[in-house]
């Protein structure tokens, strides 16, 4: 993730203005706040980004994710939201969840749950109100620079202004899934989210979060960085569903810190959005660990979707496992980006990462990159990539037994897509994921 | 038992054994050029050639790109920036006899060996290289000392089938229309940072053209050798198959034991027409260095081949032992329908080496094929990395491509990287890609010593036997040699 020494960025006339922009962005959005604190950190993290700008095509890690059709959208932080009774009422899945709503950026503590009358050692909490530099707002900030290093977690650290705070004490196992609902009901909107999920040791929790659009015609776009640290025993079993209309732009950053004998399991469904790009940088710190990171993505029209990964061992019997697969329709453009590194002394890692893309149509395109850096010598590690187009054979095989031609092909899709949903451990949640595949591959 | 006493034995062993055999330096009349680089410099290397304007010009060119370009450090190598002022550009064997520099394209048509210094016979005798035509090899040898060819044998066999190959400088006065139509053609001067380099100052290398559906009887070799200290080798090899035709190439090297950074920055380019097919083979073992590889060479080199026409078929074998950094990848653009492209490597590295190295398949034509099998293995405190690029361009119809990239560690304070880039723009292409990774397991040593072979030995079994695939690529008498290599570069280094 390092790059060297980098010469002074010329940027182009698009990015540049983009760049200005979202610069009066965080001075409008500082002036609707006067917390010291908070006006003096977002002008420290704006210097940051004016110096940073985005990223081009030279950059090795936006090589294949093109954003130049992003820039030259301007998506405001101000806004009315256009709430719609039905819209919320569609969000709910078919199985019990605690409901949070986040209406463009904000927490709606209109259509959510009630926030009173939580399990016990279970506390969640608007970031708006923990948005307080005074009471030490620092502990939002684990990663900040991390995250600054990323170009939109950069613009992300400089614009977010709400988000949600999970806290489990220990040994605080909630049963019932937790659902965060990110909508969007504004046009030209710039939903900036930070979350942070902290889970005490021999904590348990389900986490969905689900980014949608209200309208379909809707082009928002929705920048969220979580922080997500587990401690010794904690378990968390996350999904994150990004369902938004196929205009908008979605990225999504994930800083994840794991503690001795922790499990992280995270499945990414990839549905909407003209450009997403979901990335997961994973610390595997002590030893015992286990991670489990999945992805489904399903593309089509002229969307790019982009999905990586960068997990680092750096203990002894670590367990990691990825399939990321990719469905690409159309003109549509796939990118899997996947590191795994063994620290020096991380012995008996167990790492193993898989790509697998199918290219349904002769204008898709597929760019992987699966490395594997590796540092220690007793380890068990390997990667695999396949792209290839549906085969001939499995057709025929379903052809001869009368099943047409349409649907041959959609059931070879179908299952080749689902597969990365057998990591979801609720039959419930499982099957609602498939059904929105299924859908948008119907459809 | 922690990790680190379980190498120790081994590591003991390393220390003690460090031979690098081909270490020796021959000391000879030289004519060297002063250390720098700029405008003059290349104009005297094209007036000590006596180079015709139009390659003066083509180095000129380039020498004004590289001038705008910036050192790339992408690669996963360590290494302060270099210095290019600090190198001499030209360094040639003088004759003893004549007082002239051995530069045979003085010597024009003249076909006779010109005489040669018979302290650089001697170092070419002791590396076992056969420089004289008496000799009875079934191979024909291109000998390039420093800067310049030295002897090329088994011409005149060769030219009776019209097989040309000769050391570039003389194909560039004896054949400048075939120089002309390719030079620059595959790896142009602008390429990148080295290939600028070596085009604006290429010393020698080797010319070879076969004519249309003649098979080459016997292996075509080019040895290097660099000789003098702070002197940089820059050759810039041509093989061309032409229609139906069939070429084994064969390339080897060392260098003396120098305590200084020693440059090498090749270019080498292969265009096999319709039906045609090469085999590229080479035995890197530059010298890499001392125990913290200071002083060893630092390898750039640009090696790229087209398959210009329909059937034709590019192999790439290598194996690399030295070079303190290894930056090479060489790299095969399949445009004519069917054809096919292949990549073998073993890269080990010891002591504090660091080889990049890889390769690229890009594919253009219909039906074209490429397999990537890479065996990497690091001992010591080295990092071995495969980087490599497989594009799929929309015109590649049912392009087929197979990668597998195996890792080997020795020791748990070596690193071995992974780094693949797969470009997929058809569908109707099949790309895998595998990787690796795993170490010489103490029950397999167990169960060798329990049978009675000893730890070397079965650490030279398990080795062969991992690099196997590759090794069965080289012709015979190179995979014996990479075997030892292998053997001599490992030694003391596993347990």
């Amino acid at each position: 993730m390092t790059t060297l020494s980098k010469p002074m960025k010329k940027l182009s006339p698009v990015a540049q203005s983009a760049v200005d922009f979202y610069l009066a962005q965080a001075k409008a959005l500082s002036a609707r706040n006067d917390q010291p604190e908070l006006v003096a950190f977002r002008q420290s993290v704006a210097e940051r980004f004016a110096q940073q700008a985005f990223p081009s095509r030279r950059d090795e890690d936006w090589k294949y994710t093109p954003i130049t059709g992003f820039l030259q959208t301007h998506y405001a932080v101000e806004g009315l939201a256009k709430i719609d009774e039905a819209a919320i009422k569609k969000l709910l899945p078919p199985f019990d969840v605690m409901h949070l709503v986040f209406i463009d950026g904000y927490f709606s503590e209109r259509y959510s749950d009630d926030l009173s009358e939580l399990p016990r050692g279970l506390s969640i909490e608007p970031v708006k109100d923990a948005l307080d530099f005074s009471q030490g707002h620092c502990a939002l900030m684990t990663h900040e620079q991390k995250i600054q290093d990323e170009p939109f977690g950069c613009l992300n650290s400089m614009l977010f202004d709400d988000g949600v705070l999970i806290t489990l004490d220990p040994h605080c196992q909630v049963e019932r899934p937790i659902l965060c609902s990110f909508l969007q009901t504004q046009d030209g909107h710039a939903n900036t989210i930070r979350n942070r999920v902290v889970l005490a040791h021999g904590a348990q929790l389900t986490l969905i979060q689900q980014h949608v659009s209200a309208q379909p015609e809707l082009n928002a776009f929705d920048n969220v960085v979580s922080e997500i640290e587990l401690a010794e025993h904690a378990n968390l079993q996350q999904i994150v569903l990004q369902d938004l209309a196929t205009q908008g732009a979605y990225f999504g950053l994930q800083m994840i810190d794991q503690a001795e004998k922790s499990v992280f399991n995270s499945v990414y469904v990839g549905l909407g959005a003209a450009l997403s790009r979901h990335q997961n940088v994973l610390m595997m710190a002590a030893e015992h660990i286990e991670s489990n990171q999945s992805s489904a993505c399903l593309a089509s029209g002229k969307q790019v979707m982009d999905t990586r990964t960068h997990t680092e061992h750096q203990a002894w019997w670590g367990v990691s496992r990825q399939l990321h697969k990719l469905v690409l329709d159309d003109q549509a453009v796939g990118v899997f980006n996947g590191m795994i590194k063994v620290h020096k002394g991380a012995q008996k890692t167990d790492g193993q990462m898989d790509n697998k893309n199918l290219l349904l149509s002769k204008t898709a395109q597929i760019d992987s990159k699966p490395q594997l850096e590796i540092y220690a010598d007793d380890v068990k590690c390997s990667h695999g990539s396949a792209s290839g187009q549906i085969s001939e054979e499995q057709i025929f095989y379903l052809r001869a037994r009368g099943i047409n031609q349409t649907d041959a092909r959609r059931l070879v899709t179908q299952a080749f897509l689902l597969e990365p949903l057998e990591a979801v451990s609720s039959p419930k949640t499982q099957a609602w994921l498939a059904n929105k595949l299924t859908q948008k591959l119907n459809g | 038992m922690t990790q680190s006493t379980q190498y120790q034995e081994i590591n003991d062993l390393l220390s003690k054994n460090k031979h690098y055999k081909e270490g020796f330096f021959t000391k000879t009349l030289v004519q060297t050029f002063d250390k720098g680089l700029n405008e003059d410099i290349v104009r005297a290397i094209s007036a000590k050639k006596s180079e015709p304007q139009w390659m003066l010009d083509f180095r000129l060119k380039a020498f004004k790109h590289w001038q705008t370009m910036v050192e790339p450090h992408w690669a996963k190598a360590d290494y302060t920036p270099i210095d290019y002022q600090d190198y001499s550009y030209y360094s040639a064997p003088e004759c003893s006899s004549c007082n002239q520099a051995c530069d045979k394209a003085m010597d024009g048509k003249d076909h006779s060996q010109p005489r040669m210094d018979p302290e650089v016979a001697k170092a070419f005798a002791s590396l076992g290289v056969p420089i004289d035509d008496s000799n009875s090899a079934n191979i024909a040898v291109d000998a390039i000392f420093d800067s310049v060819s030295v002897s090329t044998t088994k011409r005149d066999d060769l030219a009776k089938l019209g097989i040309i190959f000769c050391s570039f400088s003389e194909a560039v006065h004896d054949y400048p229309e075939l120089v002309q139509q390719y030079i620059g053609t595959v790896v142009p001067y602008h390429d990148n940072f080295f290939a600028a380099l070596n085009s604006a100052v290429a010393s020698d290398g080797t010319f070879v053209y076969i004519p249309p559906g003649v098979r080459c009887p016997i292996d075509l070799s080019t040895y290097f050798r660099i000789n003098e200290a702070k002197t940089g080798q820059f050759e810039r090899t041509i093989v061309i198959a032409d229609k139906g035709s069939y070429v084994s190439y064969l390339e080897g090297c060392s260098a003396p034991v120098r305590d200084s950074y020693q440059l090498h920055a090749a270019v080498v380019e292969v265009i096999v027409h319709e039906d045609a097919e090469v085999k590229y083979s080479t035995v890197q073992n530059w010298y890499p260095g001392d125990d913290d590889c200071q002083g060893g060479i630092l390898n750039f080199v640009t090696k790229r081949g087209i398959c210009e026409g329909k059937n034709a078929k590019l192999s790439w074998t290598q194996a690399e032992t030295g070079s303190a950094i290894t930056w090479k990848y060489p790299s095969c653009i399949l445009k004519g329908d069917n054809s096919i492209g292949e990549f073998y490597s073993v890269a080990l590295t010891n002591r504090r080496q660091q080889a990049d190295t890889g390769t690229k398949m890009i594919h253009i034509g219909k039906n074209t094929r490429s397999t990537i099998i890479s065996k990497g293995l690091s001992a010591g405190r080295s990092d071995n990395t495969y980087r490599g690029l497989v594009k799929i361009l929309p015109s590649a119809e049912g392009a087929r491509n197979f990668t597998q990239c195996d890792s080997m560690l020795i020791g748990d304070q070596c690193g071995a990287h992974t780094f693949p880039y797969i470009e997929v723009e058809n569908p109707s292409a099949q790309i895998e890609h595998e990787a690796t990774t795993s170490r010489i397991g103490e029950d397999q040593l167990f169960y060798c010593q329990q049978r009675g072979i000893s730890e070397q030995d079965a650490i030279s079994m398990i080795v062969n036997g991992f690099c196997k695939e590759v090794f069965k690529e080289l012709p015979l008498e190179f995979a014996q040699e990479a075997e030892e290599l292998l053997a001599i570069s490992l030694e003391g280094s596993v347990g």
